[in-house]
């Protein structure tokens, strides 16, 4: 069988079988409609994500990341477009792509009337695995998120945390090759939050991961690939590095011929060094020190040579590095999603701007 | 045709809707007794000298076997509404469910299934306690007579709330269709008096509600042992046409 029993209306397959079993998304649009209101939730998104990759997908409330995620867990059908999902159709084989999947939704659905470890097993089962075979492995990761002494408890008296962390191990019961985690730190306590990191890092081997997140942190610490998404559309994609270079160019151009240097040291900067620098430097350049081992140059570009012969005076060994520091991820956020572009947050926390 | 669509949910499903009901069942046993027993206390004994035997048979033992099958007919459009109802508009669940490798139909044969049986327990423990009181004894035919008049009923009440927990939005709805549908069709299909006691005009209609078999015939097959066979078979064609078109209905409802 591999028509989808759900399959209503059937969407024309899109294009053909794509070659690898991470994830392809190829122009999936959304509407919802209630009465003589019309949202737009997505629109002509695509996208892709390869094995042994974590996908992150950032953007704003109402953006359209669960709905995006809905769809490709097969729990809402798309109006256009067509995705694969470990090397299967959404659309006409739901069934395969669902033998694959483990999700974390962003409410965490529980059956609350029942024990914690009730509703394990019973996702366990409901993947078909037999007690000998599922019972070890809840026991193992519910003490590895330190759940084991409340799984007779029942999930209705769990804290929010609590709910985040049973949700995370109940998708990972079946060991799915594909896992959507769809804010799957909101709510956790530092601890925690870093627990799920490092889980999150060692199940990317052989298993694509497609997170969605408000913290631009976890994004950059996580994810291999960016997709910014705002009202329903995908503004831009790329490593996290690719993205600030894209907006550190649009605010080198905005920053009018300026450049910003950063100059690291081994040791905290004397002030000996920071006289001859005032000396060298061109008229307008503007010299902080956001931290005592790090100096921050902002100077003409045509004249920033300064720079280098100045660094060749230095005692051996004490500067680092020379370089134009990246915006943050923040500001990729804010840069691009909350247009016009906000000049570089980044400078002004280092008090150039 | 849903049928084809199942797979190996439908023991996992209907294993936790019962275990949810085993939660607080000391509770649930007692309401779930209450009010048939207070019926049974009031009309059965608090009334016993006024009212007179009913067609020969003491009016205590007449009232037994329609408080009984009220017990499981109300139970079935209970679980069977709430059931559907939590896990579409509470717990969100069912979403949960989709996106396992199993099939719409796995869920809502699983609901329905543990919903009528639910139902046929709580019913058989209120039956234990009515006979305690009772001087009535029951042997195994009469049982079984019974059980095989009352589980039609269960059936067409579970999936008549399987629709309602699928169609509303709010829960007060669900309470207005009990209030509404549900409780007049029980009092007045003959759980308290034969119909034979209504004017010409309201038993011809009366005749063809479902209830009104479940009732009577509930009762002739607990007092005699023996079903009466039209009933039998009308209900049992009923409750199979029930339980195909709710769930295909449902199944269509909940796609996506
Ligand atoms: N079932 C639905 N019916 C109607 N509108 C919906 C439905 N689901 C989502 N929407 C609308 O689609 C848009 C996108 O919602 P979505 O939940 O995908 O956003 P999101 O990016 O996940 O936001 P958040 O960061 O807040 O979780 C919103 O405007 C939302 O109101
Ligand atoms: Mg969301």
């Amino acid at each position: 069988m591999t028509v989808a029993p759900e399959a209503s209306t059937p969407v024309k397959p899109y294009g053909n079988k794509p070659n690898h079993d991470g994830i392809v998304v190829r122009d999936l649009s959304k509407c919802f409609k209630s009465g003589n209101h019309a949202v737009q939730a997505l629109s002509h998104v695509s996208l892709e994500a390869y094995s042994g990759q974590v996908l992150g997908i950032l953007g704003s409330n109402g953006a359209g990341k669960t709905t995006l995620l809905n769809i490709l867990t097969t729990v809402t059908r798309p109006d256009a477009g067509e995705a694969w999902v470990g090397g299967y159709s959404v659309l006409t084989q739901a069934e395969q792509v669902r033998q694959r999947l483990g999700v974390v939704s962003q409410d965490d659905r529980f059956d609350t009337y029942l024990t914690l470890w009730e509703n394990l097993s019973l996702h366990a089962e409901l993947h078909g695995m037999p007690k000998r075979q599922f019972v070890p492995r809840i026991e193992r990761l519910l003490k590895q998120v330190d759940l084991y002494e409340r799984r007779n408890s029942y999930v209705e008296l769990f804290s929010g945390g609590m709910r985040r962390k049973a949700s995370l191990i109940r998708a990972l019961i079946h060991e799915p090759a594909i896992l959507f985690l769809d804010e799957p730190t909101t709510g956790l306590d530092p601890v925690a939050r870093r627990q799920v990191w490092d889980a999150i890092l060692s199940l990317r081997v052989g298993r694509t991961l497609v997170l969605t997140t408000h913290y631009m942190e976890e994004a950059d610490q996580l994810c291999d690939t960016l997709v910014l998404m705002d009202k329903g559309q995908v503004l831009t994609s790329g490593t996290p590095t690719q993205l600030k270079q894209q907006v550190a160019r649009q605010q080198k151009a905005a920053l009018g011929g300026q450049a910003l240097w950063q100059c690291r040291f081994s040791q905290p900067v004397a002030g000996q060094w920071l006289e001859s620098l005032q000396a060298k430097a061109p008229a307008g350049s503007v010299i902080k020190t956001p931290k005592e081992d790090t100096l921050h140059v902002m100077m003409p570009l045509e004249n920033s040579h300064w720079l280098w012969v100045w660094a060749a005076s230095l005692p051996q060994n004490t500067l680092t590095a020379i370089e134009q520091p990246l915006p943050s991820l923040e500001t990729v956020f804010f840069a691009l999603v909350d247009k016009p572009i906000a000049l570089n947050e980044d400078l002004v926390s280092g008090g150039l701007v | 045709m849903w049928v084809l669509h199942l797979k190996r949910g439908i023991w996992p499903i209907f294993k936790k809707n019962l275990m949810g009901e085993t939660r607080g069942w000391f509770l649930e046993l007692l309401s779930t007794i209450a009010v048939p027993l207070s019926f049974f206390l009031a009309f059965g004994l608090g009334l016993r000298g006024d009212i007179a035997d009913v067609d020969g048979v003491p009016y205590m033992a007449f009232i037994t076997p329609g408080l009984i099958a009220l017990t499981i007919q109300l139970e079935a459009f209970r679980s069977g509404s709430w059931n559907l109802w939590l896990s579409i508009r509470h717990h969100k669940t069912i979403d949960e469910y989709r996106i396992k490798p199993i099939s719409m139909a796995d869920i809502l044969v699983g609901d329905v299934m543990s919903g009528f049986t639910l139902a046929i327990i709580k019913g058989s423990l209120v039956a234990i306690t009515l006979l305690l009181l009772s001087p009535f004894t029951l042997t195994l035919p009469k049982l079984l007579a019974f059980l095989a008049m009352m589980l039609p009923g269960a059936v067409m009440f579970t999936c008549l709330g399987a629709v309602m927990g699928v169609v509303f939005r709010r829960p007060d709805q669900i309470a207005q269709i009990q209030s509404i549908i549900i409780t007049p069709l029980l009092y007045l299909g003959g759980l308290f008096f034969p119909i034979s006691r209504f004017p010409q005009a309201i038993q011809n209609v009366l005749v063809w509600v479902p209830t009104t078999a479940i009732f009577e015939g509930g009762r002739q097959a607990f007092l005699a042992g023996h079903c009466p066979l039209q009933m039998l078979i009308g209900l049992w064609v009923l409750a199979l046409i029930a339980f195909f078109a709710t769930v295909a209905w449902c199944e269509h409802q909940l796609r996506h």
